[in-house]
């Protein structure tokens, strides 16, 4: 079962690689940088699975003798984290980006044209 | 601007990914020496081992349903994250901050309008509102005890206030959004500094657990949880006032 988790989350990851280093969107390569970041998290949280594992939450009396069949909750934690900083640096990458699309009229890093022309100026 | 050269650099970029592919899964197919990722996870071998059991400052604490323990929180990701691990949780939400912040920093100052909101949503926008504030408060509340928390509670609260600055109502100022991110941010620390000053080490959980599964239990979570929940609304509140404010500043110049 986690080698179909670690399959899904690596091939996340090189779509994401992929998109970072072919687009030239800006846009584009932050959402394949979040594309990574979810298959980072997933094999992340894939790490502490656990074959018919339990929720590590206690719901009853009886589910304080399923300890041992919980899964690992130290990757779940640490995703946690990860996610709002994701949302953090998303949100300032992308203002980063509308600063970029003010002065320089394009979102494209590949625009030698219009960088030419903006430093001729 | 579809060149040879984009194709060239596709292909490129495939073989370069094609490698680096071909690595990974030999080290992860590997028979070396060691604990292999694909090998069955063994909870006892691992750190999360004490965390599951709540013995990890007092080795004989006994972690029972019902019962007082050393965190009677009953949800484990949150006694992680807001009790063992809290110097985690309190810079990540410093980091928060400081990205918001940085978002309000870079952003240009000009050209910025929202639309005019159709009737549908002017009036419906308190019911949605209500409700997600419901449910919003819920899992702060019930964070200790269920799935959820201060992060997820904190993003839907500040969706409520997004919903509101849709439908041009103004629900709350941005100076009393900044005034509520201020306030919460110094309760935390002030509540670290209390915890060092009572019981002689930073964000220790210092209140009377109570037994687990109950509403009021586990001490001091619920309370940073709720502090959590309100600076992080306010801080993902102010990335929409960030468009909002600087619109009418435009409409008015």
């Amino acid at each position: 079962m986690l080698s179909i988790f670690l399959i899904s989350s690596t091939s996340l990851i090189f779509i994401g690689l992929f998109g970072v280093l072919t687009r030239k969107n800006i846009v584009k390569i932050l959402l394949s940088l979040n594309i990574i970041e979810t298959g980072i998290n997933l094999l992340l949280v894939a790490f502490g699975y656990k074959e018919g594992g339990q929720v590590p939450i206690l719901t009853s009396s009886d589910s304080i003798n399923q300890l041992i069949n919980m899964v690992d909750p130290v990757p779940q934690a640490l995703v946690l984290t990860s996610i709002v900083i994701g949302l953090g640096t998303t949100a300032f990458a992308l203002g980063l980006t509308i600063r970029y699309y003010k002065t320089h009229g394009t979102v494209c890093i590949d625009t030698s044209d219009e960088e030419e022309v903006s430093l001729n100026e | 601007m579809k060149n040879d050269k984009s194709l060239l650099l596709n292909i490129l970029a495939i073989a370069f990914l094609a490698v680096l592919a071909y690595f990974i899964y030999t080290v992860a197919t590997d028979d070396g020496v060691g604990v292999k990722l694909t090998d069955d996870n063994v909870i006892e071998n691992r750190v999360a081992y004490r965390y599951l059991n709540k013995n990890v400052l007092d080795e004989n604490s006994k972690y029972d349903w019902g019962t007082t323990a050393e965190d009677s929180a009953a949800n484990i990701v949150t006694s992680v994250v807001a009790d063992y691990r809290l110097f985690d949780t309190s810079l990540e939400v410093i980091v928060l901050f400081i990205t918001v912040m940085g978002f309000g920093l870079v952003i240009p100052r000009e050209d910025r309008k929202i639309k005019e909101s159709t009737e549908l949503l002017y009036h419906w926008t308190p019911i949605i509102m209500t409700f997600m504030l419901l449910v919003g408060g819920y899992m702060f509340i019930n964070g200790h005890i269920s799935p959820g928390g201060g992060f997820p509670a904190g993003a839907i609260m500040s969706s409520a206030v997004l919903v509101g600055v849709l439908a041009g109502k103004q629900t709350i100022s941005h100076t009393n959004l900044k005034r509520i991110e201020a306030i919460m941010g110094t309760l935390i620390f002030s509540l670290a500094i209390l915890g060092f000053v009572l019981k002689g080490s930073f964000f220790v959980n210092f209140l009377e657990g109570g037994k687990v599964g109950d509403l009021f239990s586990a001490g001091l979570i619920p309370i940073l949880y709720t502090l959590v929940a309100f600076k992080v609304s306010a801080e993902i509140s102010g990335i929409y006032f960030e468009f909002y404010e600087g619109g009418e500043e435009h409409e008015h110049a």
